[in-house]
């Protein structure tokens, strides 16, 4: 049984891993087919790009128009469309990645770039191994030639040799006296092993190196619609919360902006940028009462005995009281009652951040489609405060909320998928929600902690 | 920038044709070296390479990072092959008594017969003996796995594996007499 075992052994040990450069009519073949396939899907990069961000973004407006959270007015999403560069995916390989040579001398490898690639040096004038093999029989000349590459390499009879390899290098690193990739001993006599263990030592040291080179970076810019309320908490109750969430409510708003991206370790990433918010809430119902302001339900008939009188407009509500700039004269009519129906005024407020993130992201699934999680702290500072009332007719004055605070941070956790358009450019569509750590009112009565949630759509470009 | 398989891999996800070009260059010569042993001849050899690459183009999707890329497309050869030997060969059911062939052969083997030179003595095989002798010598497959792939009993298998062996260790030494003869 040892002995049929030995057979065995013998063949497996010696063809298991057998390898045989095969000739190149079979690549053409198969290049054939696959670009029977390919003609009949492809379109041009840039408007698979631009439709991919028309369909994400019209995706992300519908969901958040018609998933009834808001009553107000919409604001459409200002996707930040940076159309990358029109990059044109040839059917053959680009010469700076692939360096085909049908001349019978060895050439240089002459892709030499600033980062690591897979160059192909391809010189081959005949198929198969049968080529010449018995001018590799000494091992010290096969070192002698590893070593030399890209010299020329002629036999004994004279005859200069083609040469079919592949090397995956980080070219700009090596350096050809020391460094260790160009020490292997390949000591083979056939020129084909030689071939295939140059590739698999140019492949281990390729992950070697992008192990050992650092981090990844990325640059990108996306924005999206945004459902944007706010949680209060009553400290000095003057009003219930409940006065205050009968009239308030949530708007629609957006955000967007440009982030960097590294990574640092496989499928952890950080990344940070600079932002811009926009985010509200409605004030609706507005009533003034004898004192002017506040939050009550009834109209006072009867309150101007003075048809000139000039009421200022003072509204409270949970963030802070909102002051106007412009003074209010309510149409009075003749019996001197007040026109207007009860609650026919409503004030819009919002607050515009320049948020700087601190975000980790996990890649869950590294597939065609990615899935990440991402979660992270945002230094928020404020840079628009503005409130517009109207009665939706003549009426119209714009103020701003009183103590709101320049300086906020909230945290953010977000679901991500990314779909790679062309291998350094992706796409990506990214629900997320954000809430506000530190209340962004000083007020005695309420904090208010805002939050919003919505749907990022844009796209990154991989270095 | 494809720097590195995962990305190459990636790539041909995406139908990239320099994705595909480079994941053919880096896997196509050990593939074909499966696909030699799996073939009588050199031709087949590329037939079953150039199909098994479209197979591999079409289904990477499919492909689980988890486990091992090469393996995964060596199972692809392996299947291409046993499909087209299916389709020209008829299995024979033999129901043979598994005999000992075993002659000795097996300790005088020497270790510098060249790959080579062995994939031409398990060229000579016929087509089952081959398939057989690769997928349970080579690939480490069982016989009731071998006879489920290749709709025969387990007893065929066996037997085919029996008479694989005997026949390559004649040959072995067939080949070493003829090397002695010309030393």
């Amino acid at each position: 049984m040892d002995r049929l075992e030995n057979i065995d052994k013998l063949f497996r040990n010696e063809l298991k891993d057998y390898a045989s450069i095969p000739p190149p009519e079979v690549w053409g073949r198969i290049e054939q087919d696959l670009t029977k396939g390919r003609k009949k899907v492809l379109l041009p990069v840039f408007i698979r790009i631009a439709a991919s961000i028309v369909f994400l973004a019209g995706i992300s407006w519908f969901i958040l128009k018609y998933a009834g959270i808001s009553k107000q007015e919409h604001i459409l999403s200002e996707a930040i469309q940076k159309q990358s560069s029109e990059k044109t995916v040839s059917t053959t390989m680009p010469s700076a990645e692939i360096v085909e040579s049908s001349s019978s001398t060895v050439s240089s490898p002459a892709v030499i770039q600033d980062e690591p690639t897979i160059a192909v040096v391809t010189q081959i004038t005949e198929p198969g191994e049968e080529i010449l093999n018995s001018a590799f029989n000494e091992p010290d000349y096969l070192l002698a030639e590893i070593e030399a590459l890209p010299q020329e390499t002629t036999t004994a009879d004279n005859t200069i040799i083609p040469i079919r390899t592949r090397i995956i290098l980080p070219i700009s690193e090596i350096d050809k006296n020391t460094d260790p990739i160009y020490k292997p001993l390949i000591l083979t006599t056939s020129r084909n092993e030689l071939i295939i263990q140059q590739n698999l030592l140019a492949l281990e040291d390729q992950q070697a190196f992008n192990e050992k080179r650092g981090p990844s970076w990325s640059i990108g810019g996306h924005g999206g619609p945004q459902y944007t309320y706010r949680n209060v908490n009553v400290n000095t109750p003057v009003y219930p919360i409940d006065d205050y969430d009968q009239f308030e409510s949530g708007v629609l708003a957006y955000s967007g902006g440009l982030h960097l991206e590294v990574e640092p370790a496989k499928r952890f990433s950080i990344q940070s940028g600079i932002y811009y918010s926009k985010i509200g809430q409605i004030k609706s119902s507005i009533q003034i009462d004898d004192q002017y302001s506040g939050i009550g339900t009834t109209w006072p008939n009867n309150l101007y005995t003075n048809e000139s009188k000039m009421l200022p407009l003072d509204v409270v509500n949970s963030t802070g009281n909102i002051t106007f700039d412009e003074n209010l004269t309510p149409p009075i009519e003749e019996d001197r009652n007040i026109e207007w129906d009860e609650g026919v005024i409503t004030a819009e407020q919002y607050f515009e951040f320049i948020e700087i993130p601190f975000l980790v992201k996990y890649l869950i699934i590294d597939r065609k489609i990615d899935v990440n999680i991402c979660t992270g702290l945002w230094a928020d500072f404020l840079v628009g405060n503005k409130a517009t009332a109207t009665d939706n007719e003549n009426f119209k004055a714009e103020g701003k909320t009183e103590n709101i605070n320049s300086f906020n941070y909230c945290g953010s956790f977000s679901v991500g998928l990314g779909y790679s358009i062309v291998h350094n450019i992706n796409i990506s569509f990214e629900p997320f929600f954000k809430y506000y750590l530190s209340p962004i009112n000083s007020n005695p009565e309420t904090d208010v902690y805002p939050y919003s949630m919505g749907i990022l759509t844009g796209i990154t470009y991989l270095f | 920038m494809f720097n590195s398989l995962d990305h190459i891999i990636k790539g041909c996800c995406r139908k990239e044709p320099v994705a595909q070009r480079l994941l053919y260059e880096m896997f196509s010569a050990r593939m074909f070296g499966v696909c030699k042993r799996y073939s009588g001849s050199r031709e087949d050899a590329q037939d079953i390479l150039h199909e098994g690459f479209l197979k591999i183009y079409e289904k990477i999707e499919q492909f689980e990072s988890r486990g091992s890329f090469e393996g995964w497309i060596r199972r692809i050869m392996v299947n291409t092959a046993l499909e087209k030997f299916r389709s020209q060969n008829k299995m024979v059911n033999a129901s043979e008594t598994i005999e000992d062939y075993d002659r000795g052969a097996g300790d005088d083997l020497a270790d510098n017969i060249t790959a080579k030179e062995l994939l031409a003595i398990i060229g000579e095989l016929s087509p089952q003996y081959r398939m057989v002798f690769n997928l349970y010598a080579i690939e480490g497959y069982s016989h009731k796995e071998i006879s489920e792939m290749l709709d025969i009993s387990e007893g065929t298998s066996k037997s085919n594996l029996s008479r694989a062996r005997s026949i390559l260790q004649e040959k072995v030494k067939e080949f070493y007499k003829n090397v002695e003869r010309v030393g």
